[in-house]
């Protein structure tokens, strides 16, 4: 008894202490790690408020001296980032809604209204995730060339929005819900119309949300389809858009630097502001779909 | 069925079923006819376009028959695409999902510091390939750019044979590592902490905890990022283009980037449409493979 005590407490008390000095250590590592990683960023937002000649002095300068706002009037007057800024606004904006609009019902009467071709629908929907989305872009820029939509918002948009991923998350979610719930609700006399809106997409407002952040950061980001159809400056968003600007104006580094600030600056505060909600609420939507697959 | 109804059930029964139709097809249709329009037909369009001479400039085109094949079985550039992007893949697939599971690891053993730290690791992900191509290209530049003055380089990061595709891989895994991050996390925190507790109490190391618990039971996480991560290094298009454009030599382009090339530089659709269904195939084929292995050390982990 004395003795399994006196060889039980040291073992407690080491397994207490020992993961102290290298928790300590791995602590400064991580944050060593996050210094270096968020070192680019830094580094260019500490080179937009430089001079140019300050930029290619050596030896190396690690925080502008003196500060200055030149590169960004620079950026104001020859480049279109305004222009680019909304153009990115307002195309990745509607996209977001119009495909969370397409994929929501179709999940839900999917899951729900014990269709007899849900299945023959879903698998025709979801085929289309084995096609690499680049592959189509030819064939696309055709047809869009017939609709006459090259250099329009909508030729932005609308080969964007089918998202066979929301259609299945989506589904999946409602499948969780027991078909008699909307069966119940119909008995009391609900219209169908009411039971989706008053019902389903209420318990599914955390995932809209979810889907909404995803859709919305992947559009945003998208770089290929928008390189193909916009060719007029007045048309581009953000990612074509400042790449051009360089091309087009010669900007140097600091200016180039003031653009990579202004042009990451919307989604950074947005995502300083909703931080703690966007990666919950990535974590259990992935959460939701790693583990069924 | 239930009581107290008065009209006939069977006509009851008929009136509902025809409402739920009406109601599935108004809920359906929206989709189904964006996905007619913006799907079902550039496939059938990108078929038919790999048989004809089209130049983007005249939409129709005249028939070639397999031509376009023919050239594309025989196309050196085609070929050493591909191996570009599968150089590029093996540069970035593992390496990338191993970077998300350490970054995971580190981050969720963190007290009041976690939400920084995951943030700045997340950070990058939500900027755009412009902006990272805009601080890249000034971070790498041969002359002025800070990684050089720091080390005292001249090295042309994206301008050597030797350092332009690596530089590529490493500045795709800082942007998109924290992605990868995330997913592991959410896998981490679906694993009982009684599991580990237990083998601990039981004399386990962290190490064998962590080589016996957690990366078993992070099994189906590291599936769902392996296909995620091959599916978009495949696709691997804007990061060349606008750090190398493809270079030294076209000693950097893949596949996207040479389909890009022929069919909106050159205007070659016909020939371009062949070239993307080549990239379809290919990309088919490699996630057979990856379906196949992932399932073998599947079965064999079961066997075990």
């Amino acid at each position: 008894m004395a003795m399994s005590i006196s060889r039980a407490q040291p073992a407690a008390r080491a397994r207490q202490r020992r993961p102290r000095w290298p928790g300590v250590l791995l602590t400064v590592l991580t944050l060593a790690l996050a210094a270096l990683w968020a070192f680019p960023v830094l580094w260019t937002v500490s080179t937009s408020f430089r001079h140019e000649f300050q930029t290619i002095s050596t030896p190396l300068q690690w925080l502008p001296h003196p500060w200055t706002l030149a590169a960004y009037q620079t950026v104001f007057k020859v480049s279109g980032i305004l222009t680019y800024t909304w153009n990115s606004l307002l195309t990745t904006a509607l996209i977001t809604v119009v495909t969370i609009a397409l994929a929501l019902p179709i999940g839900y009467a999917l899951s729900q209204l014990r269709l007899r071709s849900a299945q023959l629908i879903l698998w025709t929907v979801l085929a289309s995730l084995m096609v690499p989305a680049a592959s189509l872009y030819i064939p696309l820029y055709v047809l869009m060339d017939k609709f006459n939509m090259i250099n329009s918002y909508g030729g932005i948009i609308l080969p964007q929005v089918i998202s066979a991923g929301a259609v299945f998350i989506f589904k999946s979610f409602f499948d969780q819900i027991p078909k008699e719930v909307r069966e119940a609700a119909l008995v009391d006399g609900a219209s169908e119309f009411a039971i989706l809106g008053r019902i389903y997409v209420p318990m599914t407002s955390g995932l809209i949300l979810t889907m909404a952040l995803f859709t919305f950061i992947a559009a945003w980001n998208n770089f290929f389809w928008p390189l193909i159809i916009e060719n007029s400056p007045r048309m581009m968003t953000l990612p074509i858009g400042i790449t051009q600007a360089i091309s087009l104006y010669g900007i140097t580094y600091a200016a180039s630097a003031a653009v990579a600030v202004l042009s990451g600056l919307p989604l950074v505060i947005a995502y300083v502001i909703f931080q703690k909600q966007i990666t919950d609420s990535f974590k259990s939507a992935l959460l939701g779909v790693s583990f069924k697959g | 069925m239930q009581a107290g109804m008065p009209a006939n059930p069977a006509t009851v029964a008929v009136a509902a079923r025809r409402q739920r139709a009406l109601v599935a097809t108004l809920l359906t249709t929206p989709f189904l006819l964006f996905y007619a329009v913006f799907f079902v037909l550039p496939l059938i369009g990108m078929l038919y376009l790999s048989f004809t001479d089209n130049s983007l400039g005249n939409l129709a085109g005249n028939f070639v028959g397999l031509h376009n094949y023919a050239k594309l079985v025989q196309d050196p550039k085609f070929w050493r695409a591909t191996l570009h992007t599968l150089y590029f893949v093996l540069l970035t697939v593992i390496p990338n999902v191993a970077v998300g599971l350490i970054l995971a690891l580190l981050v969720e053993r963190l007290g009041r510091l976690r939400r920084l730290v995951e943030g700045i690791f997340f950070l990058p992900v939500i900027l755009s390939l412009g902006t990272i191509g805009l601080i890249w290209s000034w971070m790498l530049d041969p002359q002025y750019g800070v990684i050089n003055s720091i080390f005292h380089l001249t090295t042309f990061w994206t301008g050597s044979y030797r350092f332009a595709m690596p530089t590529v891989a490493v500045v795709t895994i800082w942007w998109s590592a924290g992605f990868n991050m995330l997913l592991y996390e959410a896998g981490l925190s679906s694993i009982p902490k009684e599991i580990s507790e237990a083998a601990r109490i039981d004399g386990a190391t962290t190490g064998q905890v962590f080589r016996y618990i957690t990366l078993p039971l992070l099994k189906p996480t590291t599936t769902l990022i392996l296909i995620l991560q091959l599916i978009a290094s495949m696709n691997i298009f804007g990061q060349v283009y606008l750090l190398t454009g493809g270079g030294p030599n076209n000693s950097t382009r893949v596949l996207l980037e040479y389909m890009y090339t022929v069919a909106f530089t050159k205007q070659e659709g016909g020939y371009g449409s062949a070239i993307a269904v080549g990239i379809f195939v290919i990309i088919l084929v490699i996630s057979v493979i990856q379906y196949t292995v992932l399932n073998a050390g599947a079965s064999a982990a079961s066997r075990a």
